[in-house]
């Protein structure tokens, strides 16, 4: 579309706050895949009820079905050994509840 | 006496423990703000149902580690009393004040309806006033109400005396029939070990006036009233 | 000139572009374009409707109140402000996020007035359970409805289902909530006072939704269009966190006006908010918080990301209120500040974007809509009773009817909503409406939302006038005072005379049912282009009612609650089957006209049961709807599982075809149970009012026993009745 010069009314502009966040200076950005699975000794009837629907749609060939979450995170860190402590850190304190839950995970620098 | 009813972003049962306490217990009560730590004067702690943190990542999970919840664990340590119902149960779970953890129902819905439940310990300071196994007549509202425990756990809260609800009939009988979430035992309410913490899934501020289905919850809060008087030296 | 592929692909017409022409003087920047399409578009604008809606009447036997975004009344101080609101087409295209942001939506709409929100109901509408869209649309709706509602904290406690071949292909989804305030705490909807602040809270902004309103609920499904990437994705957290943090906001006193971001998101609050408080608005968009990258102005003004809302702040006050909502994690700026231009003004970084006249935006045109009463309707009214065969055996009618699924109980959808949270349900999902307390009162407040579209489809006029009086009569058998309507009025493509003719004909039923039982229609919406090539929905015009109860202690539920209470009759049978589910479930015909109606028939035995209620004098009070007189009496029978009581129903002596007398809809028929002792008193109130009255039969027994004269129809145990009515609605699904 070409540009019109439009005679708008003009009233005092008004500018404010913004919010934008840099990145720190002399860090890599990382992105982490987390999973998070069910221990194998925990019952997964989410998991049951989704192989009875594969084969209810044909699929006969799903033997056993377990549903696990994948979460991504982006980290602004040093390095890639940094990361990994973090993320430990992160899944034994929060991400995953290590009564019935185990997890894992990769990291790639973005 | 003073009782507090801890909200977290996300609860929704508070004003109705606030409301069973005032106007129906008449005793004092407070909100606790969930970033306060200062629990000065209060002699019984409500965590309240609801979806704190919309029960993102798992119920409960993200509310343990609000601030309020370490001066509730000294709390606690101290002797002091503590009820969680519902997701108030689910975050004492997730804290570790009580043993084990809660799964999605077995049938994969929320649930709401009326239960019926069994008064299985009656020497703890939250069902002084029933009868042993007395059958209490309580809605539940939940997505995540199958209680789980390792096998080790689960001997070591019969040994202890530590299971205080089960879900049942109308007439007490306690088979699988009457489990509506495949909680482990039809377990419904356990207390810690020391019998000061207690977390039930039913809710008892649901069923405390003549108005809605059941009164049997009024004797919960009734009993802590009892006990805090008892101990109190006037 | 801007090409016409471009304001087309909005959902804008020749003659509308035309009109922004004349309006602006100027061609249209790319931002002003997109605001005009949403805020034009006919869910926004009302277009083809606004002519038809003004027929509503404002006011009825309380005091209203009209406010921008809901309405409601005033009973002592109190203001109970409530709505319905349709999100249909989403709801087709992603039936659980659709839902959700339905239900959600709706809550705005009643917190932003600052009424805390207390109930929900919603009314539902899909196609044969036998196909499995149909039913991945069902169970998807209602976990949509549960996921939202259950976290947010407001009980989902009423509402209806059904199930009808039209609405293959166009679901509908109407919900609708219910809130109190104390009567100075409202806010109104609109931006005023120079130099005030205008600050955004809520989520932040990203691409969902783009266009929904325009695109989405604007027109027809075509048939395999991808619609998917419009749908929003509901976060029932953070609408939480938006209610309490804007209740304590709105304490303070410095909120001088607040909207909801809902349909047409920025564009749509800016516009409105500024012509409600005939001022002007400046915004720059730069403040606005988004979640994605590269957003350009116009996907700012379009979004329709979910739970945001826009406040107008006292100037100066403007930290007070962002504490608050940092308090509760939520996002809070100053986007802009109030002027008295008139003028809604958008710039990015400073740079203006977009300068329309807010009246000029908010005041779509008003377009007159041809209408023509449909062809086929003669033929589909003629409906020769002797030509439909009797059945042989009235038991197995009336289990079918039982287990037909806009019949059965409807327990596997309300036990996964929470209907109890607030702890102010008092008459429980299953009932006739539901009651919810109003606390620190003696009083009540029971709510319900009605509509037998197959009335309306067979005779549109009469059907909205009967969606009405059911809706009062089902307030009426709990002990309330029908008091106000909101309307959710649901059509095929306005733009064909026949479905138009159907539309006009529903409004004014509405109107002149309203307006002869008093009551008010305080709030509403407008759902058009609910068709597909596959077909056109039946017109669905929901009402949602409220009614009064002034003694919490004198309500009523439908079962009968002991043996040897005397069941009474108020009303009388006609011999009539047209439009009933006797008809279409047993004999496949959707023919005949809607029940005839006796609107001061329909008076006098309503007001003869609210005064037999409030007068302690009744049991339970069942009204006679769907499936009809055999129906109502199996449900007083066994709705209450714990206490079934069977009943002898011996005193009837009807000249008529038994199959018209169990199962035709006649109107204005209200069953009562009573002590014997109170008959008496009951007949009196009757005769006062010109109801008329029969003792038909007696409870007892674990048997439902119905005869005519001395012919026996019905024998039935209540196991069996349970079974058919408590099992059907999970077995269609889990199959």
């Amino acid at each position: 579309m070409s540009r019109l010069s439009i005679n708008f009314k003009q009233t005092p502009v008004f500018r404010p706050e913004k919010l934008i966040r840099d990145r720190k200076k002399g860090t890599k950005m990382f992105e982490a895949k987390v999973y998070i699975v069910l221990k194998k000794t925990v019952a997964d009837p989410q998991g049951l009820t989704v192989k009875a629907a594969l084969e209810s749609l044909r699929f006969k060939e799903a033997n056993e079905v377990r549903i696990g979450k994948l979460i991504t995170i982006k980290l602004n860190l040093k390095d890639k050994k940094e990361a990994k402590a973090k993320l430990n850190q992160m899944c034994q304190k929060l991400l995953a509840n290590p009564i019935i839950e185990d997890y894992s995970f990769q990291i790639n620098e973005v | 006496m003073k009782f507090g009813v801890v909200v977290f972003p996300g609860s929704n049962c508070d004003q109705d423990c606030f409301y069973v306490v005032k106007d129906v217990l008449k005793q004092p009560v407070e909100y606790i703000w969930h970033k306060d730590t200062k629990l000065d004067n209060l002699d019984c702690i409500i965590l309240p149902g609801g979806f704190s943190y919309g029960d993102y990542l798992r119920t409960g999970a993200i509310a343990r580690f609000s601030p309020v919840m370490k001066s509730i664990a000294d709390f606690a340590r101290k002797g002091g009393t503590v009820i969680g119902i519902c997701n108030g149960f689910q975050i004492l779970l997730e804290a570790g004040l009580l043993p084990g953890v809660m799964l999605k129902n077995r049938n994969l819905h929320f649930i709401c309806k009326h239960v019926y439940i069994k008064t299985q310990n009656i020497q703890t300071r939250f069902t002084s006033l029933y009868k042993q196994g007395q059958i209490l007549k309580m809605p539940i509202a939940h997505n995540e109400g199958n209680y789980y425990i390792d096998a080790a756990g689960l001997r070591e809260l019969r040994d202890n005396n530590q299971v205080v609800f089960r879900y049942c009939s109308a007439t007490g009988k306690d088979s699988d029939e009457f489990n509506p979430n495949g909680t482990l035992a039809n377990i419904a309410g356990i207390i810690n070990k020391r019998g000061n913490v207690l977390g039930m899934m039913p809710h008892p501020e649901r069923s405390s006036e003549r108005e809605l289905s059941s009164q049997d919850g009024y004797f919960i809060f009734k009993s802590i009233v009892q006990w805090l008087k008892a101990r109190r030296v006037w | 000139m801007v090409k016409p592929n471009v304001y087309h692909s909005l959902g804008l017409s020749d003659k509308e572009y035309q009109n922004i022409l004349k309006i602006l003087k100027r061609k249209p920047t790319n931002t002003e374009l997109a605001m005009f399409s949403v805020e034009w578009s006919e869910h926004c604008g009302y277009l083809c409707s606004r002519k038809w809606l003004k027929l509503l009447p404002k006011r009825g036997k309380y005091k209203t109140l009209i406010g921008e975004d809901s309405g409601g009344i005033i009973i002592d101080g109190l203001a109970i402000i409530f709505k319905m609101e349709s999100h249909n087409h989403p709801s087709q295209v992603e039936p659980k996020q659709g839902a959700a942001t339905g239900v959600g939506g709706i809550i705005r709409d009643i917190f932003t007035a600052g009424a805390r929100p207390i109930a929900l109901l919603d009314s539902l509408r899909f196609g044969p359970l036998n196909q499995s869209y149909n039913k991945y649309l069902l169970t998807g709706v209602v976990d949509g409805i549960q996921f939202y509602g259950n976290c947010v904290g407001v009980p989902t406690v009423g509402g209806e289902i059904y199930f009808d071949e039209s609405y293959s292909g166009n679901c509908l989804v109407n919900a609708m909530c219910i809130g109190i305030a104390k009567k100075d705490k409202l806010v109104r909807a609109a931006a005023s006072g120079l130099g005030n602040s205008i600050m955004y809270v809520g989520s932040s902004t990203g691409r969902d939704g783009i266009g929904g309103c325009s695109i989405l609920a604007s027109h027809e499904f075509k048939e395999g269009e991808e619609k998917r990437p419009t749908v929003q994705i509901g976060d029932p957290f953070t609408e939480k966190c938006l209610i309490e943090a804007t209740l304590e906001a709105i304490n303070t006193g410095y909120v001088v006006g607040i909207k909801d971001m809902g349909a047409a998101g920025l564009t749509c609050c800016t516009s409105e908010m500024a012509q409600a408080g005939n001022s002007g608005m400046d915004i720059e968009l730069q403040a606005v918080p988004r979640r994605e990258e590269n957003m350009q102005p116009w996907e700012l003004m379009m979004s329709e990301s979910q739970e945001r809302m826009l406040i107008c702040v006292k100037k100066g006050k403007e930290d007070h209120i962002k504490k608050i909502f940092l308090k509760w994690d939520l996002n809070a700026s100053v986007v802009g500040k109030v002027t008295n231009d008139g003028l809604v003004t958008i710039r990015d970084d400073g740079k203006i974007v977009a300068q329309i006249k807010a009246h000029s935006l908010t005041k779509a045109p008003v377009y007159d809509m041809p209408y023509k009463k449909p062809r086929y309707l003669r033929e589909l009214n003629k409906l020769a009773l002797g030509k439909i065969p009797e059945p042989e055996d009235y038991n197995k009618v009336l289990l079918r009817l039982m287990a037909a699924p806009s019949i059965t109980n409807k327990t596997w959808v309300y036990e996964q909503y929470d209907h109890m949270v607030q702890t102010n349900t008092v008459v429980l999902p299953g009932s006739d409406a539901a009651v919810l307390r109003l606390k620190g009162t003696k009083k009540a407040i029971a709510a319900t939302c009605d509509c037998n579209s197959r009335y309306c489809f067979l005779n549109p006029y009469r059907g909205a006038q009967i969606a009405v009086i059911e809706a009062a009569r089902n307030l009426v058998c709990c002990g309330a005072n029908p008091a106000a309507v909101t309307d959710c009025l649901n059509f095929g493509n306005p733009e064909k005379p026949e479905s138009f003719w159907q539309f006009k004909n529903c409004v004014e039923g509405i109107a002149d049912a309203c307006r002869l039982f008093n009551i008010a229609v305080v709030s509403g919406n407008v759902s058009f282009y609910n068709e597909s090539p596959k077909s056109v929905i039946h017109p669905t015009p929901t009402i949602g009612m409220i009614g009064i109860i002034n003694d919490i202690n004198k309500t009523c539920a439908q079962n009968f609650k002991q043996a040897g209470e005397a069941i009474i009759l108020l009303g009388y049978c006609r011999e009539e089957l047209g439009a009933s589910e006797y008809l279409k479930e047993i004999h496949n015909l959707t023919k005949g006209d809607a029940p005839q109606l006796d609107l001061k028939l329909e008076q006098a035995v309503q007001k003869t049961a609210l005064k037999a209620i409030e007068k302690d004098l009744v049991n339970s009070a069942h009204d006679c709807s769907e499936g009809g007189l055999a129906v109502a009496l199996a449900e007083c029978c066994i709705s209450d599982k714990d206490n079934m009581i069977g009943a002898n129903i011996n005193k009837l002596n009807y000249d008529m075809r038994q199959d018209a007398l169990l199962f035709g809809e006649s109107q204005s028929r209200i069953i009562l149970s009573c002590n014997s002792d109170c008959v008496e008193k009951v007949r009196k109130i009757a005769l006062e009012f010109k109801a008329p009255f029969c003792v038909i039969g007696k409870t007892g027994g674990r048997v439902l026993r119905i005869l005519n004269g001395i012919e026996e129809l019905v024998s039935l145990p209540l196991e069996d009745l349970y079974a058919e009515w408590s099992g059907s609605l999970k077995k269609e699904i889990e199959r």
